[in-house]
């Protein structure tokens, strides 16, 4: 390398090293703490460290008391209820936005409002939209009076609304609920780009060819944003995973652990226990191969096959 | 005016592919002003890092005590009056000692900060430490053993606090802490709605668990749709701890620890007739908010929509801060079908030192300060906080208290009364608890069983982690080695 190309290579590596610096230190290097952990008995009050080798992680998984499979279970049902509901809403969200006779700028804005909006803010707001006498049960049961007023005429018990956070039947398609009206907006963006991709030539041709609005959507549309639905799909999945702060906020995981997911018992086992951090960090790997599999699979599955470039 | 702001232009030259900016530049006074900027910037940083190095002591000869507290002005403008008082107060006695506080939010985010202080090895010399994390804390070798001062100070010694402190600040005779306030959970009525719906509000009106029952039912006001718009007795359903069933227990003349502190009391036949009270209340009687996570029972007496609460008798300041009006009072748990004594629960958060604190003797002077009656009097006065002092009782400012605020004359008898909170490995207690017990309010299922589990996953807490056994070992090896 000529001494003019090796300035040139260390001027962009000096550029790139602050970046660099943080992420190795920030990530690389605290996922090597946390592998490293997760192999010890760990108490972040002790200076001494039993190696456990794979104890925690045989803790963790088949422990008698674990909450591991309980979380798993929750998680796995929050991301399958997720990414559905994030995928369709936001799709027809972006295809509203596109086909807005006017004030598509304002629509745009409005759809991405909630996902720049705090996720503590949000939670706390839809716990109070969710609290058994809050506006959603209220709206509910005023639905509701005209059945409630015929079926009392023969004696029947009136339906009420449901106890949405309280009920552990109901507690996680409610959390579930929040979060893909707090993401839908953001993925509606992505979803807009993709649309904006798509050559026109494509519906004017189909248009000559006699196709209608749904035809051009399904032979069109939805095959050539495959790349998007699978982009937005694995953020899901990997967000859906992680998914934290409103269960934190709204449950804690209750009630009676409905919604007890993976990063909740992450924190709390690291934070709200003493000794806990080894067994954390064993969870919190486990978490990484399940999202790893998980997303690796799905990828396999769906990957694109070019259809245009 | 400073040098001219015109710059002469600068000559673009392209060097191996980059465009460089060269060209001979005068000092312009922005320079200037950045210079100074910078040298200003740089100055402050090490004049602080030398400040920091000697442990603050570089502008006066004082020795800094860093003290850590939750009991914060950003809530209310009295507490920063009260500090400030101690500060002063003390800071006069010993013109020596600079006292500086810091004041950190209540909860996990207290613990993570002072776990991580501990662990970096800079905790702060004292600090105000709850009851559930005091016994974990000292178990892990942490927290020094005041004994030697308490030798030499009999004004806070242990016989000079209620009997109960004992249990909680002390371990096999090593003392670890210095009693902050005194607090119980107890039962409290809101006097007003109590004579609006013809009850007698007195405090010990309520004489057993049936009478208890019936006000609750009287206390609940619906709306034509069944609708409640006031509660008799709220039950935190979607609760994050253990604690609601704790004064019920008391009332059955159990805590809800076994003497031994291996297992809890909640499968015990007292223990199921608390849970089913508390179903009966909620699911049965219907005296109680619907379960919700957004329920904050507390603000609700306060907001006058409550007759009678699970409440503490920390929160007669806070009502008085908030609704100045409103005419309530405290007392005990009526006794449950298995006791004929009143119940409640009492405990004392503390201040302790950590075992390497920096200045020993002078936070001392400041831990001694606190527990004393000087102190425990400007609580009262500031705050209305009664202490754990017994001497406290006998004196005319608490007299003169009670004449002003009457609710505060049932709080030694409160205090009596209590029974012992859970104050070992509570946070984790309450994870292996709380699940069962939501199971048992919600109905999703029995009762029995459902506190039959909860205590045996409690067990398993409370048999200790791999930590516990490897600090018993420590704990051998050093007696051997003495």
């Amino acid at each position: 390398m000529s001494a003019r190309g090796l300035r040139t290579n260390l001027t962009g590596g000096a550029f790139v090293m602050p970046a660099a610096s943080i992420i190795v230190v920030f990530s690389f290097v605290s996922m090597a703490v946390s592998l490293y952990v997760s192999f010890h008995n760990w108490d972040i009050l002790i200076p001494v460290h039993p190696y456990v080798g794979l104890g925690n992680f045989r803790e963790v998984l088949f422990g008698k008391d674990t909450v591991f499979w309980i979380a798993l279970r929750n998680t796995v049902e929050y991301v399958a209820m997720l990414v559905p509901a994030v995928l369709v809403t936001s799709f027809i969200l972006a295809l509203a936005a596109r086909r807005a006779p006017f004030g598509q700028a304002f629509f745009k804005t409005a759809f991405f409002l909630p996902s720049i909006t705090p996720v503590v803010v949000v939670s706390l707001i839809w716990m109070w939209l969710y609290s058994y006498n809050g506006p959603i049960n209220a709206g509910l049961a005023a639905m509701l009076w005209p059945v409630n007023a015929f079926t009392g005429i023969f004696g029947a018990a009136p339906i009420r609304p449901p106890n949405w956070l309280a009920d552990p039947s109901t507690a996680m398609s409610a959390i579930v609920l929040m979060s893909a009206w707090q993401a839908s907006g953001y993925y509606s963006v992505i979803f807009l780009a993709g649309l904006s991709d798509i050559p026109r030539e494509f519906y004017e041709a189909a248009e000559v060819d006699g196709a209608g609005r749904l035809r051009c959507l399904w032979h069109i549309t939805i095959p050539l944003l495959r790349n998007t639905f699978v982009f937005v799909s694995v953020m899901l999945i990997i967000g859906g995973f992680q998914v934290f702060t409103q269960v934190y906020i709204i449950t804690r995981g209750g009630p009676a652990q409905a919604t007890e997911v993976l990063t909740s018992v992450i924190f709390k086992r690291a934070f709200q226990s003493y000794g806990g951090l080894g067994a954390s960090c064993a969870m919190a790997w486990l978490l990484f191969a399940a999202v790893f599999v998980f997303v690796l699979i799905y990828m396999r599955l769906v990957r694109s096959r070019q259809i245009y470039d | 005016m400073g040098p001219t702001r015109h710059r002469r232009p600068a000559r673009a030259l392209t060097k191996g592919g980059y465009t460089v900016q060269s060209g001979r530049m005068r000092t312009t006074f922005e320079d200037v002003v950045k210079w100074a900027a910078a040298a200003l910037v740089g100055a402050f940083l090490a004049v602080g890092g030398v400040y920091y190095s000697r442990g603050g002591q570089i502008a006066s000869n004082k020795t800094v005590i860093r003290v850590w507290d939750w009991w914060s002005p950003a809530g209310y403008k009295e507490i920063g009056t009260y500090f400030n008082t101690i500060e002063h107060d003390f800071e006069e006695r010993h013109p020596d000692i600079d006292i500086r506080y810091q004041f950190i939010p209540f909860g996990t985010q207290y613990t993570q900060k002072l776990m991580s202080a501990f662990a970096a090895g800079d905790p702060p010399d004292a600090f105000q430490c709850s009851v559930s994390w005091a016994r974990d804390l000292y178990d892990r070798g942490i927290i020094a053993d005041l004994n030697d001062f308490v030798a030499t100070s009999p004004d806070v010694a242990m016989d000079q606090y209620f009997p109960i402190t004992r249990e909680y600040l002390a371990k096999d005779g090593r003392i670890f802490g210095v009693p902050t306030s005194m607090d119980s959970n107890c039962l409290i009525l809101n006097a007003g709605l109590c004579r609006k719906a013809g009850l007698d509000p007195s405090p010990h009106a309520i004489d057993s668990w049936e009478t208890f029952v019936a006000y609750a039912e009287k206390l609940t006001v619906r709306d034509e749709g069944g609708r409640i718009l006031q509660a008799g007795f709220p039950v935190t359903a979607i609760a994050e701890r253990s604690s609601e069933i704790w004064p019920w227990l008391a009332s059955e003349g159990l805590s809800f620890y076994t003497d031994d502190m291996m297992s809890t009391n909640a499968a015990t036949p007292q223990g199921i007739r608390a849970m089913q009270l508390l179903y009966d209340l909620l699911n049965v009687y219907k005296v109680s908010f619907p379960p919700g996570t957004e329920i904050q029972a507390d603000n609700l007496f306060i907001e006058g929509k409550v007759g009678m609460l699970r409440g503490g008798t920390w929160m007669g300041y806070e009502i008085f801060q908030t609704a100045p009006d409103l005419d309530f009072v405290m007392t005990t748990f009526p006794p449950g079908p298995g006791s004929t004594e009143r119940g409640a629960i009492t405990w004392v958060n503390m201040m302790m030192m950590p075992k390497n604190c920096r200045h020993p003797k002078e936070t001392w002077e400041y831990l001694r300060f606190y527990g004393g009656l000087e102190n425990a009097l400007n609580m009262l006065v500031i705050l209305n906080r009664n202490s754990a002092r017994l001497d406290f009782y006998d004196t005319p400012e608490w007299r003169a208290k009670v004449a002003e605020h009457p609710y505060l004359a049932m709080l030694p008898e409160i205090s009596a009364a209590g029974r012992v909170a859970p104050y070992k490995r509570q946070q984790e207690m309450d994870e292996a608890f709380v699940p069962f017990y939501q199971r048992a309010v919600l109905g999703t299922m029995p009762i029995e069983e459902a506190m039959k589990e909860a205590n045996a996953r409690v067990e398993k807490v409370l048999e200790g982690s791999w930590a516990d056994q490897l600090l018993r070992e420590m704990d051998k090896r050093a007696e051997a080695g003495q």
